[in-house]
Order: C-alpha cells, then structure tokens, then sequence
C-alpha cells in the first residue's frame, strides 16, 4: 500500500508504517494521511505481519523512519522489545529511526523498549510528522492561558424580571440602611487589620505592637491566647524554613511545566477546584497540579474553626486537618506559587472573620471572594445579626478592592428549598450590587435534600439542575457560577462513579449558560482521608472528557424542566414578597422565611450579642 | 583495562537491576572505576507496565554514568563533568558524568548497538563499564566482553523447562570463534559469487529463506563456507540443514562439508525459539558441517529469579514467589550454565564469576 506525495517538501522523507497488531491501524493511517499531506513517500504495511517479516521490507526499502503502533501490555512490549531487536542486529537503525505509537505509550517506556521515540494516545498525529521533519515536538505540550478570565465581564446585572427586581432591591436596601447604624468586632479587625499591615510595611514598631494588642484584645479562644502568650492553636505549627524555602522553589520553577495537551479543552471554560490541605506547601502542589491539568482556577478553603473563632493568626502556619490556615503570610507563599493566569478565590464567607478576609484577600492579590449572609446565619452556624453587619461590609470593602464574590445556596444543602434559597441570594447579591461590586450567582448544582425527598431528581439530574439555570438567566443578567462544588449527593467514595457524575454535572452546567463551575477531587465529596492529586487528576480529566463529549452538541432536558423553572420563578416572587412585608432581612432569618427548623436550617449561635449601634 | 560488562534477561522482571547492583557493588568494593548506562531505561521508583516498586540503582561516589541529561540534572548523586555523548535517545541527549556522591539515578542509555559503541568511548581505559539491559534485549550486548544472563520464575516457573532453555543459550554462546573469518563482503542480497563461499548479508530468518540456500548448497556441491550476517532463526536455519540432508550432500558423494560462520552468537538468539538451537547443533553434527562465529561475548553465569508476576482480572499486576531453595535447586541440577540466587546464597557466587576482571 505505498502513499503518493501530495505537496512537496523541502527534504522528503521515506516513512515504513507497520502495524504491529493484528488488527488496528487506525493510528497509523491518520499519520499516513498527514504525512502525505506534508509531502512525505510512505508506504503503510497490511496489519499482522511478523516483526521479523517488517524488518525484512524495512531492510528492502530502507526508509528514513520506521513506525510501528501496538497497544501495550505486559506480554506485548517484550514483542516490541524483540523487535527492536531485530532492527538493530540487521543493522537497520544504522539508517532507520525507529518510532513507537500506541496506547499507553509514554517516552519513558519507548526508550525502556529501546525505541528512538514513542508516541501515546495524548499525542496528536501532528507530533509523528514534527518528529519525521526533525522538529522541536512542540504539539506534545498542551498551553494554558497567562490571562485570567473575567467571570463578570459582560454582565449588566439588570433584572429582566421587574417584579422579581423590584422585590430584591426594596429588600436589600432594607438589609443595607440597616447595616449602616451597626458595627461588630469583625469590622474593627478589619480595620486594624490593614493598620497593623501599614505599620509593619513602615517599620512602626511602637505603633504595630498597640495595634496588635488592640486586635488580640478583639479576639477569642485560642486566637487571642496565642497572641497573649505564644502559645500555639491546637493542630497548628509554624511552617519550617524548608518548607518555605520549597515553596519558593516551585515559585522558580513554574514556568517550566510541559501540560498535557489532552486537557487543553478547558481553557476554553472556567473549571475552579478547591484546596486546604492544611498546609500551604501542599496547597501550592496542589493547584500548581489542578491548573496544569486544566482547572482556570483555585478555591482556599480553611478550617471550620477559622468561622466560629474571633480573630486570625500571624505568621504562616500549616494546619494538621482538612483546611487551611488563613494569614497573611499563608495566603502570600500560596499567592508565590501560582502559575500564572490561575485564578484565585479567597472565600471571606460565612463566618465572625468576613470582613478581614476581604482585606487579607485584597492584601494577598486573590482575584475573587465569597460572600454569604444567608448560608453562614442559616446552615453555618454564625448568628444572623453578626454576618449580616459583617456581611455588607465585606461587600463594601470587596467593592472597594475590586475583587468579585460569589454568593451560595449551601444551605440548600441542609434542606432548605431552593426558592428560599435563591430569594436569599437574590437579595444578598442586589444588595453587592448597590453597594457597587460584582457578585456571582452560586446555585447549588446538585442532588439536594430537597429534590431528595420531593423525588423531583428521581428520573435524571438535569431537569432541575437546568431548570435553576433557567430561573436564574430569566430573573437577572448575572454571571451563574454553580456549586460548589457541583454534584454534591451524586458521588460516592468509589472514584471512578464520583469523577463521572462530577465531570457531568459540570458539563451540564458549562452548557447551561453558567460562566464557571467549582468541581471537587472524586476523593473529596466522601473524603475519609487526605484528598490526593491523582484523584484531582481524575475528576479534571472526566471533566474534559465529558466537555469533549458534549462540545456543541448540548444536553436536552425533558418538558419538566421549564415548568420546574417556572414554578421555581413563583415560589422566589412568594418568599421575596414574604420579605418585603416582614421589611426586616435579618429579623426573616431568626423567623425561617429563609428557611425554618423544618426545613434543616437553624440561626447560628457564633458571635451572638456582638453587634454594636453605632451613635 | 576497560572490560565490558552486560547484565541482560530473558524476559522483564528477571532481576537485572539486583544484579547490576550487585555487580556494580563488587567492582566498587574491588577498587575499579565503575562506568554505567543502559540500553533501555531503568531505575524508575515503579515498574512502567506493571506499576509495582522496582529496585532503585545507587551509584557510588566517583562513578562514570551515561544518561539522558535530564535525568543526570535531576539525580541527587550530583554529576559533574558533564560531556554530551552525540548520541540521543528519546528522552534527549545522553549526556556522560560523574557522580560526586552515593546517589540514586534512573538510567536512559543508548538503545542501539551503534550508539553504545560510541558511548562506550567515553568510559575512562582503565574500569568496569556495565551495561544495563532492557526486557529480554540482548541485541546490543554483542558490545560487551562478558555477559551475564538473568532468568527466573517470569520467565518460566518451571524450572526444568528454564534449565533447557539455559542450556541452548549456553551452547550457542560456546560456539567457536573464527576471528579471522573474511565475513564483511558487501552487498545486499545474498552472494553465491566465487568458488567456496556463499553470504548471506541480511541475515537468515524469513520462513523459506533457508530452503533456498540449502537447495543451492545441494545442488552445487562447491560451497564450503556460508558466511551469515546478522541474525539467524533456528527454525529457517534448520531448513538449509533439511534440504542438504535429503540430498546426501555431506554423505560421502563427493559434496565437501560446509562451514556455518556467523556474526555472533547473539545474532541466534533474537528470533525463533532459542531451544530449538540444540536440535539444530545436533543435526550440524549430524550431517557433518562445522560452526564457527567471528566474534563472541563470553556468559559468565545466570542469575535466577524465584519471582514471578501475574495479572489479575482488574489489570492490576501482583507479585508471587517460588520456593527459592527448590527452583535453584532443580535449575541447577539440570543447567550447564552456572548460576546462582544473589538473594537466597549472597552474592558469592555472582564475585566468583567478576573475580578475573580485578
């Protein structure tokens, strides 16, 4: 079977392909295809030849390059091996280059085989003829993009729903004028937080050590106690010098990462992961790994604790659980290590340290934070009146910095329906809106306790997932950024069944109009022990898989999913009216407008009686 | 004096890096500069089929290693001296150096005969150079001076059956050497020119190959010396044997004995199966003809292996084990060649073998 040229080049090659396979060559006549293209003489041998009969037309023909393709297994590489063999005692190579493609293939092993190169699926067919042509093999490495993405770019947050608008805004004024007479502890360490900051930068020593005990006095637990005393918090140590000197090293080092060009497909969407390991070295691993695997960004989580304590630490720390640890100095090794056009979200969130994490994700350079009044009162544990003080001036201070926040519909996790839910997002977002930032609508993607037990999910997860979707595009041009992480209930602690509804669910939500998705490791979601990285691996490989999958060709839902959006649309115009009688935001979340006992939401008890009217 | 030598198996996972330690270990221990590379990739933390922990290769203070630069750069023996070989391979371009401490280092050496030849000028005269195999490669050990062979449960668990296949390897690496032998003809088809010779340039292993050439050994008569290039296939070869044996050739009708001359004895080891070459050696003798190879390496001894790999039906490999005092035991009373378990016995007997070269 001997190819014809169609074009010339200037120095054409003569290219044996021989499959080594009794069957497929599918492989090698896509290279024929390209090789011919490129002005190349090939001949492609029929499939099921001996190695020794391929070495013997090799040696007739004595080509340039040799090519042979084999799936790989254990008994099948000491064929290839044999092979090789063959070619270098019949003094073939002393003219021929030969060259390895197939199914697991890797360099690592085509050199173990003997090989002059070796191709594997995530290769395209492009790098056999760079190879043929002696060029740098530059279509092996995948890119990813050194501009980060603006999630909100774009969006007008005008509300299409004039009734839906109406009511949100006339609530979220409440909910801000009602703020403005009040203050809480949380909103004075934010400020002596970014004091504390300026007076270390000017070398104020005198200064800094009034203001530390200033903010030590205005904090609690074992927070105060280590700046009383020194003492550390429990399951906390001082990062050590290697590790920070290793951190630096990845820093030096990032820019010489070869990524895997099979996962280019998700620079073209906005996958976030999250991270907190507990210790900041791992954290950077961890998103240095996430990114060159595709995700366009990470998420800092940090521990429980952080929520329900008054006050953050100094100095960088590693933490011995889940979450890590958020200082300045952490939040800046983390920062150092990035690779460049990572996205990086610093979740204020939902509890007594809103505020001061907007201004440590401010003074740390995150791109992003996280806002939620509702989630941190009702299914978080922070007491209503506290995070809603903290809460609007987190979305002051993030309007000030410029820094845009998501805002959850975690508690649809408790139970809460998603109508409360949303009308509690809705309201929280306008009001970041009046206060001039950009906020980003984060719907719980998922198999929520809701759609548990009123069987709505019982047929599929994409009707009431789309129909989310739906309501939210019809209300408000927003940006939607759904989680987080999507598929929550949906996974199971068997990895390959967690990275498949995770690579779906986020693929539904990209082809739902949503601007991003948080995806968790397939270890995550029933997470027994340390998240691992080839479980981060899995999970953003499934997602590319499945965005491969779907590319334009969209995911139907059935008739249901219009007439669950627009049933969703009502139940939200009833809570938000709901609200707007009650004309009192944070009095409705003691009540349970937003979600009562029934429902699995309860006001949180953390930092109760803190708040203070301001005279 | 620089001596050259292979550590190859007979199939992956036969214990070639144990004995390369080993060996390594004696050299180093016997005060001789030691020089390593190898002839496919290894050193790895895990197998790159198998995904099972492998042993790592330490190389001591001192010692002259060829690699892929990169993998000399990343290695914590910390390598100075670096000088490119102008030899690549497909993890770039070999690179020699030499380790100014004990440290691990994965190796990824020239694959090709050729291009070990031209790595091996880079060892200092006066050392050991170790060649590192590769799965069941043994091609490019016609470079080295000794080899010495590794085997074991992978490859068969049956020792018996082990035993024979030994012995055939051992036999074909015993064949005399002509040195002299005029075997460098050029061409690229087979020769039949001359009154006394015929040459085989690209070698003797395609089915149909040998009835040709025995058929024209028939008939002419004249030949007395089949000079053949390259490798040789037992079974084709046994075809050329067939066709002079039906026709009385070598039966006292006049046909004069012919003279078999092959590059090396690796060159009948590559393709075909390997036992088959006793019944062929017989049947040389047989039929009168005489054997004789240009060049040779000689096997100092086999190494054995009582591990043994399996695959489950998840795709995942697990290791096992035979009894190691009775595999040795039944290998060694039916093998000519010697051999010994380093793990099971030390490595004394493996020293025994390196005892000449120090």
């Amino acid at each position: 079977m001997l190819g014809q040229p169609s074009k010339d080049v200037a120095h054409p090659k003569r290219v044996l392909l021989a499959p080594l396979d009794p069957v497929h060559d599918v492989g090698l006549k896509l290279i024929r295809r390209k090789l011919l293209d490129r002005g190349h003489e090939v001949t492609l041998l029929p499939p099921d030849l001996t190695p020794e009969e391929i070495v013997a037309r090799a040696l007739e023909e004595r080509p340039d390059f040799l090519m042979v393709s084999r799936a790989l297994s254990y008994g099948t590489s000491e064929i290839l091996a044999k092979f090789v063999d063959l070619c270098d005692a019949s003094g073939l190579r002393h003219t021929t280059k030969l060259v390895v493609g197939g199914l697991s293939m890797r360099p690592e092993m085509a050199q173990e085989l003997g090989f002059d190169a070796g191709f594997g699926p995530d290769a395209p067919a492009e790098a056999a003829v760079d190879y043929v042509e002696g060029k740098e093999i530059v279509s092996l490495a995948g890119s990813r993009p050194q501009e980060k993405s603006d999630l909100t770019q774009g969006f007008t947050y005008e509300f299409f729903d004039k009734e839906v608008g109406d009511l949100c805004v006339r609530v979220a004024q409440q909910l801000i004028d009602w703020a403005s007479r009040r203050t809480s502890p949380g909103i004075k360490r934010a400020e002596l937080r970014l004091e504390i900051e300026e007076a270390r930068r000017e070398n104020k020593t005198r200064e800094l050590e009034t203001l530390r005990g200033q903010y030590a006095r205005l904090c609690s637990g074992e927070v105060r106690r280590w700046y009383e005393t020194g003492e550390p918090v429990s399951h906390t140590r001082l990062l050590t010098q290697k590790e920070i000197k290793e951190i630096a090293m990845l820093r030096d080092k990032k820019n010489d990462m070869i990524f895997p060009i099979a996962q280019d497909i998700l620079n073209n969407y906005n996958v976030l992961v999250q991270y907190g390991t507990g210790c900041p070295e791992m954290d950077a691993y961890h998103s240095i790994i996430s990114v060159a695997w595709g995700a366009r960004g990470v998420v800092h989580f940090d521990p429980s604790w952080g929520a329900r304590t008054e006050g953050f630490l100094e100095q960088a720390w590693s933490h011995q659980h889940d979450g890590t640890v958020i200082t300045l100095d952490n939040l800046r090794l983390i920062k150092s290590a990035l690779l460049p056009g990572t996205l990086w979200q610093v979740r204020a969130h939902r509890g007594l340290n809103t505020p001061e994490t907007v201004v440590l994700a401010h003074l740390s350079g995150a791109d992003l934070t996280k806002v939620n009044i509702v989630y941190g009162s009702l299914g978080a544990g922070t007491d209503p009146e506290r995070l809603a003080v903290d809460g609007v001036e987190s979305m002051k201070l993030a309007a000030k910095y410029n820094l845009p926040y998501d805002v959850v519909t975690n508690e649809e996790l408790c139970g809460v329906p998603a109508a409360k839910a949303f009308a509690g997002m809705l309201v929280v977002a306008t009001a970041g809106v009046l206060l001039g930032g950009k906020p980003l609508l984060q719907p719980l993607f998922a198999n929520s306790p809701e759609a548990i037990i009123t069987g709505i999910m019982d047929d599929n997860f994409i009707d009431f997932n789309v129909a989310k979707m739906r309501t939210l595009s019809s209300i408000i041009d927003a940006p939607i950024w759904p989680g987080a992480p999507v598929g929550f209930l949906t996974q199971t602690q068997d990895r390959c069944q967690s990275s498949v509804m995770t690579a779906l669910h986020a693929a539904l939500a990209l082809n739902s109009g949503a601007k991003a998705v948080t995806i968790a490791s397939s270890d995550e979601a029933y997470a027994g022990g340390p998240i691992t990285v080839p479980a981060r691996i899995d999970t953003l490989k499934a997602t590319a898989a499945a965005l491969r999958f779907f590319g334009h060709g969209g995911i139907s839902p059935t008739s249901e999913a219009d007439e669950m959006a627009s049933r969703l649309r009502d139940d939200i115009v009833n809570v938000l009216k709901r609200l707007s009688e009650r004309d009192d935001f944070v009095a409705s979340l003691y009540e349970g407008i937003l979600g009562d006992k029934d429902d699995g939401a309860y006001p949180g008890r953390a930092g109760k009686d803190t708040v203070t009217e301001i005279m | 004096m620089r001596i050259v030598i292979g550590v190859a198996g007979t199939a992956k996972n036969t214990g070639k890096t144990t004995t390369l330690l080993e060996t390594t270990k004696f050299f180093e221990s016997n005060g001789k500069d030691v020089f390593l590379t190898s002839i496919g990739y290894d050193g790895e933390d895990f197998d790159n089929i198998t995904g099972l922990p492998k042993p790592r290769i330490f190389v001591p203070k001192g010692a002259t290693v060829a690699s892929a630069l990169s993998l000399l750069e990343s290695s914590p023996a910390d390598f100075e001296n670096l000088r490119y070989t102008g030899v690549d391979c497909a993890l770039g371009p070999i690179y020699v150096g030499i380790s100014r401490s004990t440290g691990k280092v994965v190796l990824a050496g020239p694959t090709n005969t050729e291009d070990l030849i031209s790595v091996i000028e880079f060892a200092p005269l006066d050392c050991a150079v170790l060649l590192d195999g590769a799965f069941s490669r043994l091609s490019p050990m016609v470079a080295a001076d000794s080899l010495i062979l590794a085997t074991g449960a992978t490859r068969s668990s049956d020792p018996r059956k082990l035993a024979k296949e030994m012995n055939a390897i051992w036999r074909v690496m015993s064949l005399p050497k002509l040195p002299d032998t005029p075997i460098d003809r050029p061409g690229t088809g087979d020769s039949y020119e001359g009154t006394n010779a015929i040459t085989l340039p690209n070698g003797l292993f395609l089915q149909g190959h040998g009835r040709k050439v025995g058929a024209h050994l028939a008939d002419d008569g004249k030949q007395r010396t089949v000079y053949i290039r390259g490798i040789v296939n037992p079974g084709v070869f046994l075809e050329i044997l067939e066709a002079l044996g039906s026709s009385g050739s070598n039966t006292g009708d006049g046909h004069m004995p012919v003279l078999f001359v092959f590059d090396h004895p690796i060159m009948l080891l590559l393709s075909g199966e390997v036992i088959l070459w006793e019944r062929v050696l017989d049947r040389l003798s047989q039929v009168g003809c005489g054997v004789a190879v240009k060049d040779s390496t000689r096997l100092l001894g086999v190494t054995l292996n009582p591990y043994t790999l399996s695959q489950l039906d998840n795709g995942k490999f697990v290791a096992g084990k035979v009894d190691p005092r009775m595999f040795l035991g039944e290998v060694r009373n039916h093998a000519k060649a010697p051999c010994t378990d380093i793990v099971l016995e030390g490595p004394g007997i493996l020293y025994s073998w390196l005892e000449r070269y120090v």
